[in-house]
């Protein structure tokens, strides 16, 4: 059993986006069939039994909807709509827990039935938590990705609003240009969101004052939850410890815990050769480099702009060298020095426009 | 609904397809086919895209239009002129007898009498779309995008208002009028969804639609603006009479008993609104971002306040 999964590898249930995407479209008059057209799957087989699909499946079922539904909304709906009833046992459990933090925890050991296709990192920092979320797997198509970004803001906003009766302050920021459809960001998710669109290879990032995580929900059990969570880990193959993840997600991973990991250890940590990898990585339209820059440029730019953390510090987290090395790497990630970056935050709070 | 159209006109697809019949086989049986060599194709071309375009513009007519007089007074006159233009057309293949000759020289009347029934046809519509034209006043202003409407409640969507609210900024500016927004949002409305289905939660918007376009005034605009949020342009319109305006919309919505399908259990929706006024100092996305915000505060003052009531949220240590 392999630990990563790729673009076209068929892991995705169906009934966890799909489906609802299917009802979505055909309340708004578009046909089954017609939404599915080209992703190789169909309308009766939905019906009939489970079905397992790829990234790539749904990735051309969810560029025929904004095609064939233009107005922005399907995303935001589609989120509305996941939490609890499409999430299965995790959603169940996620309805049992204590309060946020405790859904958060659950978040972290669930994703996988939860929401496979992006991850999340948790910093804290001044009485604030942080929430990055990354792709677990490079989609190749912006409007996809953007997709998946609205359905997750949305469905965490539902979720937040169903267990604790209002919505707290929470501030998006997302890492891409204000979308036409901007109506639908304020009315679903609240008036504090801004996007980033000078810098790339940012997360999807959701802040929230630390003393909101803690707010005690009316109802919760906590045996119904461990319940539910040991359902689900019963459903995992015997000879397999935890689920399979994103092949991206699983090299941010080890990087994350192997300062300085090489493509050689990811590789054979991975069970197949350097070779293999790069291809896959490649396929990606990535390269290994590429991931580590990506790794490294968005803990500089959390540890400059919140933390407040100087070119020293950081460069020495990252384990660079010395500290123009480290310069130079920012300019060639971002287009601007730490310093220059500082000014922008110091002059117009940040750099969204 | 295309279907729909179509089977109400069908006696009238009936006739379109007799008259079309009729006069193929008469032509063939009363006349003879000429010889390949003297067949001119580039007459058979042309005359035949002619024939086959009035052909299309008669089923564009009749699936989109419900029967009725202007519909059928449309029909007949496009239908004369089609068989004026299939007679042109059969010429080519079909060569007649010198007694059976009429048959040729009867060919342009019918596009002569058809293009004066098309004629009063059109002025016909000219009427109908003026009754149609205030039935839908307060949703649209100046300019129509049928693009641009919104599928659940049929108002036009946030984008024409973008839109509008360009073109009136632009105007007030120039006149040194002023302006006021509306903002409306039906409060607890995911719950009504999780409840009685999404189906129902669209019903319920396209009914709160429709009681907003009754409590406006003729020159407002109502639009949807996303999900369960509706904004309304006031022009000339100060702050103060926006307010009652948005009293007068709550207090409609408020009597509102709805039914969920069969069921005669009433449900009371509610909405929570705000108001503000603009001389034209700010962009349109200045606007509506101010105008979002201020909603979430009435929305978040509103539903915190009676959180406290039912469930008392105490921070609890790590």
């Amino acid at each position: 059993m392999k630990s990563y999964f790729e673009q076209n590898d068929k892991v995705l249930s169906s009934h966890h986006m799909l489906l609802s995407l299917v009802d979505i479209a055909k309340q708004r008059g578009v046909l089954p069939d017609v939404l599915l057209k080209g992703s190789k799957i169909f309308y009766s087989d939905l019906l009939r039994e489970p079905l397992k699909i790829s990234s790539e499946q749904l990735q051309k079922v969810v560029l025929n909807s904004i095609k064939l539904l233009p107005q922005g909304d399907v995303a935001f709906l589609l989120g509305r709509r996941l939490f609890p009833s499409h999430l299965g046992n995790t959603g169940n459990a996620l309805m049992n827990c204590r309060h946020l933090a405790d859904m958060v925890r659950v978040i972290q050991t669930q994703q996988i039935p939860l929401f496979p296709l992006l991850f999340m990192t948790i910093k804290r920092h001044k009485q604030q938590h942080f929430f990055a979320f990354n792709q677990s797997l490079t989609t190749l198509d912006t409007r996809y990705y953007h997709f998946l970004c609205e359905v997750l803001a949305s469905a965490l906003v539902c979720a937040i609003k169903w267990r604790l009766g209002y919505l707290p302050k929470l501030c998006f920021t997302f890492p891409y240009a204000e979308p036409d459809y901007i109506e639908q960001y304020q009315v679903n998710l609240g008036s504090d969101i801004s996007f980033l669109n000078s810098v790339t290879q940012q997360p999807l990032q959701i802040s929230i004052k630390s003393d909101d995580l803690y707010l005690r929900f009316c109802d919760h059990n906590q045996s119904l939850k461990r319940h539910y969570l040991n359902l689900n880990s019963s459903l995992l193959p015997c000879n397999q410890k935890a689920q399979a993840v994103g092949l991206i997600q699983y090299i941010l991973h080890f990087i994350d815990k192997n300062n300085s990991a090489t493509l050689e250890q990811v590789a054979s940590s991975l069970l197949i050769s350097t070779a293999t990898l790069k291809r896959k990585i490649s396929a990606h339209q990535s390269s290994y480099q590429q991931i580590i820059d990506q790794y490294k440029q968005q803990q500089a730019m959390f540890d400059i702009t919140t933390l407040g953390l100087n070119n020293d510090k950081v460069a020495n987290k990252l384990k660079f060298s010395d500290t123009t090395n480290f310069r130079r790497s920012f300019k060639r990630w971002t287009g601007m020095t730490p310093n220059e970056l500082r000014q922008c935050y110091i002059t117009n709070k940040g750099l969204t426009d | 609904m295309s279907h729909y159209f179509f089977t109400s006109n069908k006696y009238l697809v009936a006739i379109l397809l007799f008259t079309l019949v009729t006069i193929c086989s008469t032509a063939i049986t009363i006349g003879e086919f000429k010889a390949i060599n003297s067949i001119a194709w580039v007459d058979i071309i042309g005359e035949g895209g002619m024939m086959l375009m009035i052909f299309t513009w008669i089923v564009f007519t009749l699936i989109s239009r419900p029967a009725g007089r202007v519909t059928t007074w449309l029909f007949t006159g496009l239908l004369l002129t089609e068989i004026s233009m299939l007679l042109d057309f059969l010429d080519e293949f079909i060569h007649y007898a010198a007694h059976n000759s009429w048959f040729t020289t009867v060919e342009s009347f019918p596009a002569a009498i058809g293009m004066v029934l098309m004629t009063f046809a059109l002025y016909q519509l000219h009427f109908e779309q003026q009754t149609i034209n205030t039935q839908l006043r307060r949703t649209e202003r100046y300019y129509r995008e049928h693009s641009l409407t919104d599928f659940v409640t049929q108002l036009y969507s946030a984008q024409y208002m973008k839109q509008q609210l360009k073109y009136e900024l632009n105007h007030v500016k120039a006149h040194h009028s002023t302006f006021s927004l509306i903002m409306l949002d039906v409060r607890k409305f995911n719950d009504f969804n999780q409840r009685f289905g999404y189906a129902q939660g669209d019903f319920l918007l396209g009914e709160i639609a429709k009681l907003l376009l009754m409590n406006i005034r003729d020159g407002d605009l109502a639009c949807r603006y996303a999900s369960d949020r509706f904004i309304v342009l006031l022009p000339n319109t100060t702050a103060n009479v926006a307010r009652v305006i948005s009293g007068h919309i709550e207090q409609a919505v408020a009597h509102l008993a709805y039914k969920s399908g069969d069921s005669s259990t009433a449900i009371y929706p509610k909405i929570s609104s705000c108001v503000n006024q603009y001389q034209g100092q700010q962009s349109y996305q200045e606007i509506l971002a101010q105008l979002n915000h201020k909603m979430s505060v009435v929305k978040y003052e509103s539903t915190a306040a009676r959180s406290d009531v039912t469930c008392t949220n105490v921070p609890v240590s790590n």
